[in-house]
């Protein structure tokens, strides 16, 4: 990149915590340099550092938990940021550096108006009259691509969509011509189709208004379609920073490779995914696994026919409202296969896992489930949640939670015994035997994941939903539990109900597909068919949403 | 949802509540205490005395036709006559509303200002020696009984310094306010600022974290705007609903404060009448101050939904 | 139903409530309160509270000598002067005075020495504060416990109830809330005390316990709402665990620190109701003391310049209240989920 950076970060290093010895350097000696235009991305797992070094460009760092270290030096067009009086940051934020963060929702006044929040940073910073301070409000939200804007700017933040909400965000942080911008995570918290419209408005306002995007994200499939510059952090440290294109298509570095690689195999058709070790490198997967093809071809589990559910809430009195979340639905899963649901928010997925789990009872169409119900296997059917740290209960030991379905279903005659069938599965899911005295809390996401699986096939089900098992985890991990998922399934026969917002992770996992859309089945049918010819506009849609990456691997 | 919707629900629903309270009078003071008629008769009283006197109170009637007459009562706000003085209930409860008013208005407008301006303070300067030394404060002061400093408040400040009249009150509202009223608001702030100050300091800070504030700071606005805009309005929510919620609870709350210094209100009221078991008194301020509180409620209620938009258009 | 507490939560609660200064002292004072109600209780401590052991009004020994009292000649007591003017009526024990007075005279009993300063000073009857208060304590902790015990059952249990099955039950029971809410508590308590004929430590518990339980109502049944759809709760249904099961096994555990925080705030709030009712004649009987017993004496004292009472009383009441108090806080803080998640 040509020119002079318009913000320089050398030797940053930040620590958390008081005294001496609880001190964890959260971000150690990161450089880097934002220029004008462009957009730099900031590349990393969860406890890399980059929300932290993100917020401490602007100061928003709490001083008395947050440390940042004598020798570390933010330039802002030269000036050393860290030497800033109070004033001298206020006048900084907002009018030359600004920044979205990840939630909008929470990231609004809820009892503001979205005018009087927006002609708020327009008072402040700028020096446009009272009368037309609702003018250039309204201009705002026209720019960034937001219908009605006049009604819009008496709406309160609870009223909009995600979308718009995020786009008020953006409204806001351009209102007063800034140099910097700063992404945290825009659109982690956004459906995928949503995504998609706000990466695309960024990128207009970097060209349009010559603006400097500091992008933070996870995602490297959207850095590679949108961003110029990368830098690539791994637990407070830089591993690998340059050109987009160039870093892409040649990483230096054995982590950005593995990073790459683990998503990229989500395409590509492979049958497990390259995992990246303890120390940051990558490593082929364990084991090969079983083609597609060659699955042996089983007997029907469950059928499922003109399933539909609605919600009823009461909205005043005795009045009650009926809100739809499935209208009928109906498949067939076979044995030994998995069918991927995949759908946004609101798309009655979750509804339709917890249906099938035995959770909740539809209102209408049958569930059969055709698994010969032998004394053994009493729960054919179990589940996989979301959020592994809420999953399991945190007041018992793995122990506890691995014996209970044993209990609640006599499993085993003697408690040595039960321990016996606990210790195999927890080995199996590859956890250490030793884990067995100790507490939810003391293991990491994916540690906990794998506890939750153990949990589910200690009474050996024929079917086990995943209910966005993967959505809470890091792309690393969530590589491991997918090949961990696959290599359970060639071995013990299983069929999947695999639920997801991530069409790639669906079509790695999924032999067959079902697309839905507000409680309706939008497409059905096989993974091939349903990727390469998608009969229905919103199966398209999701379809466009995959970041378009020219990398090759 | 439609506001004339919602008042008449809630109005249905405090009907409701209201019947609640009414039966659960009804069941208390006519078959968990025993029967009332001895208590009416007095001690030295005969069999047949009793039975007379529970023939005047209807006692000797099947039950439903009793809680019926008590439902009449209700209705009509004619709770008979005092057992014990032998004067209306009602006439007594309407006289002594105006002195506990005069003694509870006062307290409660300065009991919030202070309280807010404080818990401000604090909860700015949250972990600084400030707020270290308030806290301390305020547990220890809530730690010592009112009773405590009503007795010393009394004896050293009015009796035996004379900066205030030791008890006592007037006819005239402004020698009250000026006089008789000041030492009761004042040792009655000293208990009821304590706890409001923690509460409100948490619901301060409970916005202090928000999301939205780090948004505002990165705007770039000051710490006072920031603070007086962004949290305080949303930190009102709960301080308001907070303030109405209590009004009806320092009617009652008051007793010692009326008790010792001779305010002839509805709390004292309250503590001659449980002391001569003067059934019907009780049982009318319980009702009235149930009414009371429901409505007071009502009233949180609406306001909560004219200060956050969230609830408003639901 | 077994409580599966997880040491290693608690013990991290524990090291956590013991590495904040405030909560360790706090908590060192309750025990020892504790320890001395255990002692007055059990019969070892201030067992003679209720005799004289020094001359009325007796005052507190560091502050006057012993040297400045006059100590009052014994006073002889017989049975025989009793002539008192009967108006005709026979009394009906008449037939055993010869006997009785027969029987003083065989035994001769020692006027007891009476003191004439005592460590805490004395009351209107002579009777020991130091005595009093420790047994003073004793009763205001005591019925305190109790009755938090008996509000934090029912309120949990309710709560609990409520906030799991939901639907008609919840709606039932929030009508019971919001009956008893409507009326301010302490007229509540009021008028419970107005119809009470009796007056006794039991009805003075029930009293307090059976009007204080809607506070722990309304947190444990909020919580119970919010865990009943945690996934951990969800998973256990899958797995086929019970109702009774999911409520009593997993969520119970995990609301527990509510549960022990809203205890040890009704005690407070039940230590100060009952100081409140025993001041004003609706508490202890009169064969028993407590805080709020002897506040009412100190009350009468104080203007006779005898302060010994009060202060004694207000600094035992206000070293405990505050020891709980701060504890709450600690606890609060120790237990805090997000702390150990």
């Amino acid at each position: 990149m040509t020119g002079r950076p318009l913000l320089e970060v050398i030797d940053l290093s930040i620590s958390f915590g008081r005294g001496r010895q609880s001190q964890q350097r959260a971000v150690d000696r990161v450089g880097f340099a934002v220029y004008p235009g462009a957009m730099t991305a900031l590349v990393g797992e969860s406890g890399s550092g980059k929300s932290v070094t993100a917020l401490s460009l602007l100061g928003l760092l709490s001083p008395t938990h947050a440390h940042i270290e004598p020798d570390s030096r933010l330039l802002w067009q030269g000036c050393n940021l860290l030497e800033y009086s109070v004033r001298q940051w206020r006048s900084l934020r907002g009018r030359s550096i600004a920044m979205i963060f990840q939630d909008p929702l929470s990231s609004l006044n809820p009892v503001l108006s979205i005018g009087y929040q927006l002609e708020e940073v327009i008072r402040v910073h700028g020096k446009i009259p009272r009368g037309e301070r609702r003018q250039r409000a309204r201009q705002l939200l026209e720019q960034v691509g937001i219908d009605h804007p006049d009604e819009r700017l008496n709406a309160y933040p609870h009223e909009l969509s995600g979308g718009q909400q995020q786009r008020v965000m953006i409204a806001m942080a351009i209102s007063s011509g800034p140099q910097l911008l700063i992404a945290d995570e825009p659109t982690t918290a956004l459906d995928v189709t949503v995504q998609r419209q706000i990466m695309l408005l960024l990128k207009h306002l970097q060209s349009q208004l010559g603006l400097a995007i500091l992008f933070i994200t996870h995602d490297l499939a959207l850095v590679g379609e949108f961003a110029d510059e990368v830098v690539v952090l791994r637990r407070g440290r830089v591993i690998e920073q340059g050109r987009v294109k160039k870093m892409l298509q040649a990483p230096e570095q054995d982590y950005t490779r593995a990073l790459l690689a683990c998503r990229s195999g989500l395409s590509s058709g492979v049958l497990r995914l390259p995992v990246i070790d303890e120390e940051g490198r990558l490593q082929a997967a364990a084991q090969q696994g079983i083609a597609r093809q060659e699955r042996i071809q089983g007997s029907p589990v469950l059928e499922v026919k003109d399933i539909t559910h609605a919600y009823v809430r009461r909205i005043s009195g005795w009045r009650k409202m009926r809100q739809v979340a499935l209208e009928p639905v109906s498949f067939t899963l076979m044995a030994g296969k998995t069918l991927g649901v995949v759908g946004e928010s609101g798309s009655g997925k979750s509804t339709l896992a917890r249906i099938v789990a035995g959770i909740q009872i539809p209102d209408g169409g049958t569930l059969r489930y055709l698994v010969p119900l032998d004394p053994v296997r009493h729960h054919p059917v179990q589940m996989v949640f979301q959020n592994p740290f809420a999953s399991l209960n945190p007041r018992f030991t793995v122990a506890q939670i691995l014996l209970e379905p044993l209990q609640l279903h006599h499993v085993g005659s003697s408690k040595s015994e039960r321990l016996e069938i606990v210790q195999h599965w927890l080995v199996r899911v590859g956890l250490p035997k030793d884990s067995i005295e100790r507490y939810p809390h003391e293991f990491s996401g994916g540690q906990r994941q794998r506890i939750a699986i153990a949990r589910a096939l200690t009474l050996s089900p024929s079917l086990l939903i995943c209910d966005e098992s993967v959505a809470a985890l890091d792309v690393s991990v969530q590589a491991q539990i997918l090949n961990l998922l696959r290599d359970l399934q060639d071995e013990l026969g299983m069929s999947y109900l695999f639920i997801s917002h991530d069409l790639s992770v669906v079509r790695f996992m999924a032999d067959d597909i079902l697309v839905l859309q507000s409680g309706k089945v939008r497409e059905q049918g096989s993974v091939e068919q349903v990727m390469t010819s998608p009969q229905h506009v919103y199966t398209r849609q999701l379809l466009a949403s995959l970041p378009k990456t020219s990398v090759t691997h | 949802m439609n506001l004339g919707w919602f008042m008449m629900r809630r109005l249905f629903q405090a009907l409701l509540t209201l019947l609640g309270v009414v039966t659960l009078v009804f069941i208390l003071f006519n078959w968990v205490g025993g029967d009332p008629a001895t208590v009416l008769a007095g001690k030295m009283a005969s069999a047949e005395d009793i039975a007379n006197v529970r023939h005047q109170l209807g006692l000797d009637r099947p039950w439903w036709e009793q809680y019926g007459l008590f439902l009449g009562q209700v209705v009509r706000g004619d709770y008979g006559t005092s057992w014990a003085t032998h004067e209306q209930v009602s006439t007594i409860f309407l006289t002594r509303l105006g002195p506990s008013l005069t003694l509870l208005l006062p307290l409660l407008m300065l009991q919030t200002l202070c309280s807010i301006g404080i818990a401000l303070l604090v909860a700015v300067w949250r972990g600084s020696w400030l707020d270290q030394g308030i806290r301390v404060a305020s547990t220890v002061a809530m730690s010592i009984s009112l009773l405590v400093y009503i007795i010393v408040g009394q004896y050293w400040l009015a009796y035996v310094w004379g900066w205030f009249p030791v008890k006592g009150w007037s006819d005239s509202t402004w020698v009250n306010l000026t006089q008789y009223a000041v030492l009761p608001i004042l040792l009655g702030l000293m208990v009821s600022i304590a706890p409001s100050v923690r509460l409100y300091r948490s619901f301060l800070l409970e916005e202090i974290d928000q999301d939205f504030v780090r948004t505002a700071r990165a705007k770039g606005l000051s710490e006072f705007r920031i603070l007086w805009v962004h949290v305080l309005r949303n930190a009102a929510i709960p301080i308001v609903t907070d303030v109405l919620m209590g009004l009806p609870g320092l009617l009652t709350g008051a007793f010692l404060l009326e008790r010792f210094f001779s305010i002839p209100g509805i709390g004292r009221e309250i503590i001659m009448a449980v002391e001569r078991s003067d059934f019907p008194l009780i049982k009318a301020t319980t009702v009235y101050v149930a009414l009371a509180t429901l409505m007071a409620n009502l009233l949180g209620d609406l306001l909560y939904r004219w200060l956050d938009p969230r609830v408003r258009l639901e | 139903m077994v409580l599966h507490h997880s040491p290693s939560l608690w013990r991290a609660a524990r090291s956590r409530l013991w590495a904040d200064r405030v909560g360790r002292y706090s908590l060192l004072v309750v025990i020892f309160y504790l320890a001395l109600m255990g002692l007055v209780l059990g019969g070892a401590l201030a067992r003679n509270w209720n005799e004289p052991q020094a001359l009325n009004y007796a005052p507190p020994r560091w502050f006057e000598s012993d040297a400045n009292r006059v100590v009052p000649p014994p006073q002889s007591l017989s049975v025989t002067d009793i002539s008192v003017p009967l108006y005709g009526w026979r009394d009906p024990l008449e037939p055993n005075w010869s006997h009785w007075a027969q029987e003083v005279r065989l035994h001769p009993r020692q006027a007891p020495i009476l003191a004439t300063t005592r460590l805490l000073g004395a009351d209107k009857w002579g009777r020991d504060v130091l005595d009093k208060v420790l047994q003073g304590t004793a009763t205001s902790v005591w019925v305190g416990l109790i009755a938090a015990a008996v509000a934090t059952l029912i309120g949990t249990l309710l709560g609990a109830v409520a906030g799991y099955l939901g639907r008609w039950t919840d709606d039932l029971l929030n009508g019971l809330y919001g009956i008893l809410t409507a009326i301010p508590y302490l007229l509540l308590v009021f008028a419970v005390a107005a119809v009470f004929q009796k007056k006794g430590l039991v009805p003075l518990i029930l009293i307090l316990g059976l009007t204080g339980w809607t506070g722990v109502y309304r947190l444990i049944r909020a919580e119970y709402l919010k865990h009943r759809e945690r996934e951990y709760v969800l998973a256990a249904g899958a797995l086929g665990a019970s109702h009774i099961r999911r409520m009593g096994i997993h969520i119970l555990p995990n609301v527990s620190h509510v549960i022990l925080v809203q205890f040890s705030q009704n005690l407070v709030g039940f230590i100060k109701s009952e100081v409140i009712l025993s001041f004003l004649g609706f508490g202890v009987p009169v064969s028993a003391v407590s805080w709020g017993s002897m506040l009412n004496e100190a009350q009468n004292e104080l203007i006779l310049g005898k302060w010994w009472q009060l202060v004694v009383t207000t600094l035992a009441m206000a070293i405990f209240v505050t020891a709980l108090s701060l504890l709450t806080d600690a606890l609060r803080d120790a237990l805090d989920p997000r702390l150990s998640a």
